[in-house]
């Protein structure tokens, strides 16, 4: 072998780490690194949206509604589940569970949450849905068919959920709907 | 096939490139920032729906309606003005604002304590139970029932069912030793009772005033309810300019009142009685004054007349006042020439004591004009119709203890007049004069911290036998305490709040707990109530409630029965507009709706006590109001014909002028609480860095008595006067009279926590306090000083 095509030889092998570092990198940063990023949570019971809207006939603001003083109350307390379970009612083992295991010992249910807003946030959910007549599924995902409520991933480092929006993307509506985007509109 | 250097430094290139062009080392320095901002101390408010309860702020005796904004009903997270209050219109102070910090900050008393190593020492204080800590206090008082004028007790409330149960305790007991804090009030009863034959307190129709004159009074400051006089100030400044009510403020510092009043008249400290003096002889020697009123129904006049005109003409006022003849003479037509025109009396917040000459020569200004008792004038703050409880129950040792000689010698043959003479009970408590034994029950103040010659009062208290504290908060006096029975705060418990201070229409403020108490407290009324049950006999009898609820409801049942009144249940109403005299028609047909209707609004309100009328107003010997006060004579007070008069008797500060050649005067503000608690962290922020800055407090002076000594802006000095020393820093400033210096109050706490301790000096430290003679009343108004760079 000529000296000439060692340095080809060492040169090809050269570029072939090359792509394995690449490769392997993009691999642990696309791949490796969110699983290792993210907890995945499961919701206490099963909570199927679809069935409490079609056969039980309820509308979204009879569970998540705005309070009096224009608040949103986000998830619902246990108090608005036993309004109809305070004993099963069907089948389901989920049902039997938030009888026995909530119900009954009066217990909140833990739910976990897909989506969360900083402290230093001041977020208003009536001037979105209210005033600006936004759908909630601009934000959050589109539950009306939804059978079974997904898992949460949470962010190990943050402890916030995954689906939580960044601040560009508040900025880049606001901008669009000539909303003003000074900062005391939302950090006050 | 080698793996060498060059090949390796191109894998690391790779996966350098790779991981720059994956989410990693963005998302990983994003989430890391986020992960700083999210650190386990960081408070995080607790999320759930809101709710509001209203109630009475107790901070100050201001009886401000506030509102509560509440988390799930258990976390407070604001406190607002309450819109539906007449007093403070939907206002509120820094200090209220800043309340829940008294809530949740860390100086609270978790349970009751015992101290079982030396006084002071925190690391010995022993928590007990609230059965022993009872225990505690019954056994030792069925020890001293031989002694029981040895029990004493010091309220910094004067008014209210919860003072009122202290001192029928004492009385049950047999002591007579009951004390309230030095205070304006004081001198305002002495001085109503040798002029009027009656000792209630003052209320002014300010808000109907056309001419406002205040000799001292922070008004806008602080003075009597502090968002009374902030709405009522609004009021006339909102007035059109011709008739717009002025004010005229006669105080040596150009305070934040003198700023936004209409004139500033900067006296000589400590000469204001004779300024007003000297505008009582403008208004007689012109025969300005009311003719009328003056004529049929005072007694005395012509004494008074020869006393002004030999020892307040213009030209010798100005001589004591060093304010302008021209400009003394000016403001007396003003003053007689504008109705209604009012002068009002009380220093700094009107809690600082004073001189009863003081209040004489101011009341003797409304008198001339026609102010007294008058719309828009200087009248009596109206009873609330309360329903009286049953009467003490006393026995042969209570008995005696009624008719005992009082501690501070009140009543007795050197002050006969006085009611109380809180200075004595210190002076001879430090002497050591006092019996042997003696327990003292500290309430709702905070002398160690806030009597003027601070020391003196630590000193009394070592000479006590046993010291019980009722505070919420490890203050000052309470870290003396030997026994410590935790009340909740303000927040947390049920309690009258009577009208406030200087008002002129009827207000009972109903405080509720709008939260559970955080921790193991009691409240003070269902202690005396225990106690008093554990004790037996007549002191049992005399406390026949089950609760403090219970004895509170049946005094407020007097309300529902009288025909007038109503529950301030909705915003904008303004009693002063009704006119006194006027029957409301009540919102509540029963007591139970009543007491519904206070829980939910917190304020009771009623105009129908007109003003006195002449045939009963006056209660002297004369059945007139008395220029010339019988009843000091009548009680064997005696002195010249000067001695009954109004008159300007100023008590010479402390100090000859050669050592000390500066005056030394305290200012209170809106911005630092004096009251039993300490100023919240909140309002310390509001102070300008001219007023404390890092730990160092200022004191302001004039930039000409400045120069004179040598300072500059900041300079760090040392202020001696004859009571001690302390180290303060100089803000120059042309507000400041000349060779005076003015120090704020309220600062240099040693108690409470870290974030309020160690701010600045207190400046009852070093204030010199003085006692009238005939009244034996104190004043610390004006100190002799000496100023000295260090």
């Amino acid at each position: 072998m000529t000296e000439e095509n060692k340095k080809h030889d060492s040169g090809l092998l050269g570029w072939l780490l090359f792509v394995v570092g690449f490769a392997g990198a993009l691999f642990v940063g696309w791949v490796v690194f969110p699983q290792l990023l993210y907890t995945t949570e499961y919701q206490p019971i099963n909570y199927n949206h679809q069935i409490h809207q079609e056969e039980a006939g309820l509308s979204c603001e009879d569970c998540h509604y705005f309070r009096e003083d224009g608040t949103y109350a986000g998830k619902p307390m246990l108090s608005a589940c036993v309004e109809c379970h305070g004993e099963v009612q069907g089948e389901t083992e989920d049902e039997e569970r938030l009888v026995s295991e909530f119900v009954e010992p009066e217990k909140e249910i833990p739910w976990v949450s897909y989506t969360r807003q900083p402290d230093n946030v001041f977020f208003s959910h009536v001037a979105h849905v209210k005033m600006a007549e936004m759908a909630c599924s601009v934000c959050h995902r589109d539950v009306e068919n939804e059978i079974k409520a997904p898992p949460v991933k949470i962010n190990r480092l943050t402890g916030y959920p995954i689906e939580i929006m960044k601040m560009h993307v508040c900025e880049d509506c606001h901008a669009r709907e000539n909303v003003s985007n000074s900062c005391d509109t939302c950090h006050h | 096939m080698k793996l060498d250097r060059r090949a390796f430094v191109k894998l690391i290139a790779g996966g350098v490139g790779g991981t720059l062009l994956s989410p990693l080392p963005w998302k990983l320095a994003d989430d890391t920032a986020i992960w700083t901002q999210n650190w386990f101390w960081r408070p995080s408010p607790e999320r759930g729906g809101a709710s509001t309860v209203n109630t009475v702020c107790q901070l100050c005796p201001g009886g401000c309606g506030i509102s509560v904004r509440l988390i799930n009903d258990r976390n407070a997270v604001n406190i607002d003005g309450n819109p539906t209050h007449p007093v403070n219109q939907g206002g509120i102070c820094p200090l209220g604002a800043a309340g829940l910090q008294f809530l949740y900050g860390p100086s609270r008393i978790e349970t009751p304590l015992q101290q079982t190593g030396k006084r002071g020492d925190l690391k010995t204080f022993k928590p007990i139970s609230w059965d022993e800590a009872l225990q505690i206090l019954a056994s030792q008082l069925q020890k001293m029932r031989q002694q029981t004028t040895g029990l004493v007790c010091v309220s910094g409330k004067s008014e209210g069912t919860v003072p009122e149960l202290f001192s029928r305790f004492l009385q049950a007991y047999g002591s007579p030793n009951y004390l309230t804090m030095p205070a304006a009030a004081d001198a305002q009863a002495l001085g109503s009772l040798v002029s009027q034959g009656t000792s209630s307190p003052i209320g002014y129709d300010l808000e109907n005033a056309k001419m406002v004159m205040s000799f001292g009074c922070s008004y806008i400051e602080g003075w009597t309810a502090p968002s009374r006089m902030m709405a009522a100030f609004g009021g006339w400044r909102s007035q059109t300019n011709r008739s717009r009510t002025r004010t005229v403020q006669v105080e040596a510092r150009g305070s934040l009142s003198a700023s936004k009043a209409d004139e500033w008249v900067a006296v000589v400290p400590g000469t204001e009685a004779a300024l007003a003096l000297g505008l009582a002889q403008v208004i007689v020697s012109e025969g300005l004054y009311d003719r009328s009123f003056i004529g049929q129904h005072t007694h005395g006049f012509e004494e008074f007349r020869s006393l002004l005109r030999r020892d307040y003409t213009p030209e010798k006022v100005a001589g004591i006042t060093q304010v302008d003849k021209s400009k003394i003479v000016a403001l007396a037509r003003d003053f007689a020439r504008t109705k209604p025109a009012v002068a009002l009396h009380g220093l700094g917040q009107g809690r600082m004591p004073g001189s009863v000459y003081d209040f004489l020569a101011v009341q003797s200004l409304n008198a001339l004009v026609g102010s007294l008792h008058q719309a828009g004038g200087m009248s009596r703050k109206p009873q609330l119709p309360l329903a009286p409880w049953p009467e003490v129950v006393l026995d042969a040792t209570s008995l005696r203890g009624k008719s005992a000689p009082r501690v501070d010698g009140a009543g007795g043959s050197q002050f006969p007049l006085s009611t109380q003479v809180f200075y004595n009970f210190v002076n001879k408590a430090k002497e050591g004069r006092v019996q042997p034994g003696v327990m003292l029950w500290v309430y709702e103040a905070n002398p160690v911290h806030n009597l003027a010659d601070a020391q003196s009062f630590t000193a009394a208290l070592e000479k006590m036998e046993t010291v019980v504290s009722f505070s919420s908060f490890m203050d000052e006096t309470t870290q003396l305490a030997d026994l410590v029975l935790p009340g909740p705060t303000y927040l947390e418990r049920l309690e009258d709040v009577p009208t406030p201070p200087g008002l002129q229409y009827r207000v009972f403020g109903l405080s509720n707990p709008v939260l559970n108490p955080r921790f193991e407290t009691r409240h003070p009324g269902d202690v005396l109530i225990q106690l008093a049950k554990s004790l037996g006999g007549s002191v049992a009898a005399s406390f026949p409630w089950s609760d403090y609820e219970a004895a509170l409801r049946e005094r407020v049942k007097g309300l529902a029965n009288v025909p007038s009144g109503r529950v301030a249940d909705e915003p904008g109403i303004e009693p002063w507009n009704v006119g006194l005299g006027q029957n409301l028609e009540p919102n509540y047909g029963s007591f139970d709706e009543l007491w519904e209707k206070l829980t939910e609004y917190g304020c009771w309100f009623d105009t129908s006590e007109p003003m006195p009328s002449w045939d009963s107003a006056f209660k002297t010997p004369t059945g007139k109001f008395e220029f010339f006060c019988q009843k000091m004579r009548q009680v064997g007070i005696e002195g010249s014909i000067v001695t009954y008069l109004p008159h300007y008797a100023p008590v010479e500060p402390a100090g000859d002028t050669n050592t000390y050649p500066l005056v030394l005067v305290p200012y209170e503000s809106m911005a630092i609480t004096n009251g039993p608690v300490a100023n919240p962290p909140f309002m310390t922020k509001l102070l300008f860095d001219f007023q404390l800055k890092g730990n160092d407090s200022f004191v302001e002076i004039n930039p000409e008595t400045a120069g004179r000594a040598g300072l500059r802006e900041g300079d760090r000095v040392e202020l001696q006067t004859e009571r001690g020393t302390v180290k303060v820093r100089v803000h120059l400033t042309q507000a400041a009279r000349p060779g005076v210096v003015f120090i704020p109050t309220g600062l240099g706490h040693t108690a409470f926590d870290s974030f309020i301790k160690g701010k600045g000096v207190n400046a009852n430290e070093i204030l010199v306090v003085r006692q009238e003679q005939i009244t034996g009343l104190a004043t610390w108004w004006d100190t002799r000083v000496k100023i000295s760079k260090i």
